[in-house]
């Protein structure tokens, strides 16, 4: 998935013909951003079923705002921001009082023990077979390892991957909408990243 | 002089573009030097990339109708110019 970060021509044209009630404007957009906010969702809340609430809760808040939405940010954010709101409501509802306020266990990195003292490479890792985005796509295995490393993340640390990475949102937008500093998006992002590299090193180890 | 473990540690900020300039110079300078961290650097990006790249499951056709039906029974607002 993939979006520009600032509201751009089609989101314009989109919004057109959404006030127009053009339906097929309608379903492309819930194509585009269903899954998306489904899979955003499942970092927020506690189960599938109020995932699921929640973005649908988020499609009827986001046509009910849909005719003051200011253009300042992309639809994209807008919705995913919706959604942040929604989530937030459910996990009060369901009495979890911050979304991502779970601590955090076993959080060692998967590097640990790969640097001798001078913090020099005792076990380097190897080139891989390819290094490339299309051989990792490409090999289904390896993909298939990634999406169930995602869910081995802790909470805050997949939220945060899943959003950037996954979603496609600016590091600023992910800080406002799981509340967290510019620094510590940072932190969580990368501790995500550096595990699942380290999953995909299993497949591709040269 | 980084060492290869303070370079694997700055990799996201390296890539979210979020280091002070002298520390970018260092950074890239290793990078030129070590093969083992270029690598790493390399396969941390591709890692992010196919992430992003992967194909979202579309939604299923009774979730599509039931937000149709939604869509449908909307009455969009006044709009503010
Ligand atoms: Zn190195």
């Amino acid at each position: 998935m993939s979006g520009t970060p600032h509201a751009n021509e089609n989101d314009a044209a989109l919004i057109e013909r959404l006030l127009a009630k053009d339906e097929a404007a309608f379903i492309e957009l819930v194509e585009r951003h269903h899954t998306g906010l489904l899979r955003a969702a499942l970092t927020m809340v506690r189960s599938q079923a109020s995932a699921e609430e929640v973005v649908q809760e988020t499609w009827r808040a986001f046509l009910e705002a849909l005719s003051s939405f200011e253009r300042r940010a992309s639809l994209k954010t807008f919705l995913f921001r919706i959604l942040a709101n929604q989530a937030r409501t459910r996990a009060v509802r369901d009495q979890r009082t911050s979304p991502m306020s779970e601590l955090e266990g076993d959080d060692e990195s998967p590097l640990v023990d790969r640097f001798g003292t001078a913090g020099n490479w005792l076990a380097p890792p190897t080139a891989w077979s390819a290094e490339t985005a299309d051989a990792i796509l490409a090999r289904k295995q390896a993909m298939e390892a990634l999406q169930q490393a995602m869910t081995q993340l802790p909470e805050r640390q997949r939220a945060v991957v899943q959003l950037r990475d996954i979603d496609g949102l600016s590091a600023e937008e992910v800080c406002e909408l799981l509340d967290v500093s510019e620094v510590h998006q940072r932190v969580l992002l990368h501790r995500a990243r550096t595990k699942l590299r380290a999953v995909l090193e299993q497949h591709f180890r040269g | 002089m980084l060492s290869c473990r303070e370079i694997t540690e700055l990799v996201t900020a390296y890539l979210e573009r979020a280091m002070p300039r002298e520390q970018q110079l260092a950074f890239l300078k290793h990078m030129r030097e070590c093969r083992v961290c270029w690598h790493y650097l390399r396969q941390v990006r591709a890692t992010a990339r196919a992430l992003g790249r992967a194909p979202a499951a579309p939604p299923p056709a009774e979730v599509k109708a039931a937000l149709l039906a939604q869509f449908r029974s909307w009455t969009p607002g006044v709009k503010k110019e």
